[in-house]
């Protein structure tokens, strides 16, 4: 190396050796306790019998009720994440039209468990749900759920 | 040193070097996933190729940074120097891997071009805490990519050594932009201590090495030999000299290399033509100064490469008076025969 290349990597060097460290610190000093856990809601308690399920490649969901059916509530297991960020439940109001806030149900996150309370009304009958995209405003998937059988 | 222009031109060395270079790679992805799956059994398949892929990369271009210092600092870490281009072409790959399934699972689910999103999706620059730090690490990726791609001989020869090696000193911007993507990003979410740990002593090592090889260089640029009525330079005692060595000398800024072989001594600019690599720290191999970098190789009596390639580089007078070698600072025009001074 020429005695100008070198004098311009030994002046690089003494700029990284002030910027790196630097860098490293303030990000370090900048990290701030996350407040994801104040806004998740706790799961609820899973209710005793479960009584019909429906499955497909990303989600096993359960509706379940006590045993002396007066509550119930849905239950979802997220079994690999969707490639949507924002995969909420609704009640699926049918002929194909986007779904309404008084359908929604709860909101679906990473690989994990999720319980929803539901009306009984709701739990007594055939229950038609959709997994729905918020942001693109497009159904990703219909489940239906027939009691104690498998819906699709 | 290729008359032509190939893709790459393979020899024994380079072969080793590449199949060791993809086994410890291997080696690495395996052990990754092992100990990942160990500890954290739910991720997913696409988290876990692009953390692989990343710290991988991060690992490399770390490694690639500290080769330089250690073959100036020590000549045993030369080898590593010598096919130092393909490690960097490969941890392009490596990094490009890591951004294209980052771009993949983090950009492409929405209704913008993924591409587009990486800018648009986060313009918070204003916070530490939430920068958006994919667009460093995309910067980054370009910038290695313009070096990867730029990394043939046929750049090198049109872009002349210097522009090259000025343009692909940008690999240092992209190392600073690399650890403020791993800092800003996975760490905010994360403090993973191995990986704190590698950012951390990575960063230190490559400061300390290249300052000490730095500042060990502007000394010896700045220290003066003793010089004669004739204004000839002393290099030293003959029997300095190892045998098909050389011992470099600087003077206002250049350097010459005087290699003892065969009985003869010759004097040669000490700075390569392929990438300014110091021949001084070559040998004489098959009667050729040896570059230590490339493998560039000059006849001593003339700094002619032999036939059929055409690098030259300046040649110099020398003297032997009381057994100490001199050498005049002035150089003969490039390739100039000039008698080896026989002892």
């Amino acid at each position: 190396m020429i005695a100008k290349l070198r004098k311009r990597h030994l002046m690089a060097w003494l700029g990284l050796a002030l910027a790196l460290p630097m860098g490293v610190i303030f990000a370090l000093l900048s990290i701030k306790e996350r407040p994801v856990a104040a806004y998740q809601q706790p799961l609820a308690e899973a209710l005793s019998k479960i009584v019909a399920s429906a499955q497909n490649e990303n989600v096993l969901i359960n509706l379940r009720s006590d045993r002396q059916n007066q509550q119930y509530q849905i239950e979802v297991i997220v079994l690999k994440p969707m490639a949507t960020p924002s995969p909420s439940l609704f009640y699926d109001p049918g002929m194909d039209t986007a779904p309404l806030a008084q359908h929604f149900i709860g909101t679906l996150g990473p690989r994990g468990l999720y319980r929803f309370p539901i009306r009984r009304d709701h739990g007594e009958g055939n229950l038609h749900l959709v997994v729905f995209d918020v942001i693109k405003k497009e159904p990703i998937y219909h489940l239906q759920l027939k009691g104690g059988q498998h819906g699709s | 040193m290729g008359v032509n222009y190939a893709a790459v031109l393979w020899n024994r060395q380079k072969k080793i070097y590449d199949l060791v270079m993809i086994g410890l790679i291997l080696l690495y992805l395996l052990a990754f996933i092992f100990i990942t799956l160990t500890f954290h059994p739910d991720i997913t398949q696409e988290t876990l190729l692009i953390r692989a892929f990343g710290t991988l990369a991060l690992v490399m271009l770390q490694i690639i940074l500290l080769i330089g210092p250690l073959s100036r600092l020590n000549k045993k870490f030369l080898p590593l120097l010598y096919n130092r281009r393909h490690l960097g072409v490969t941890m392009f790959l490596m990094a490009s891997v890591h951004g294209i399934f980052s771009i993949l699972q983090f950009h492409s689910g929405g209704d913008v071009n993924p591409l587009v999103s990486v800018f648009t999706a986060n313009t918070d620059y204003g916070s530490l805490a939430n920068f958006p730090f994919q667009t460093l690490g995309f910067v980054a990726l370009v910038i290695l990519f313009l070096m990867a791609s730029t990394s043939h001989d046929f750049w090198l020869k049109n872009l002349s050594p210097l522009v090259w090696k000025t343009l692909h000193m940008f690999v240092y911007l992209a190392y600073f932009l690399v650890v403020l993507h791993v800092a800003l990003g996975v760490i905010q979410d994360d403090i993973n201590p191995v990986l704190l740990g590698v950012v951390a002593v990575g960063a230190s090592l490559l400061i300390v090495l290249h300052l000490t090889a730095g500042f060990q260089a502007i000394r010896s640029d700045n220290q003066t030999n003793s010089a004669d009525e004739a204004q000839y330079l002393l290099v030293g005692a003959v029997n300095q000299i190892p045998n098909n060595r050389a011992k470099i000398i600087h003077h206002q800024g250049e350097s010459i290399a005087v290699f003892k072989y065969e009985g003869k001594l010759s004097a040669i600019s000490n700075v390569c033509k392929h990438q300014h690599g110091p021949l001084g720290e070559g040998r004489v191999i098959d009667g050729c100064i040896t570059c230590p970098w490339h493998g560039y190789q000059y006849l001593p009596e003339n700094g002619c490469s032999p036939p059929p390639f055409k690098e030259k580089v300046s040649t110099y007078d020398l003297k032997v008076v009381a057994g100490k070698v001199w050498v005049n600072p002035r150089p003969h025009p490039e390739g100039t025969r000039i008698e080896p001074m026989t002892l």
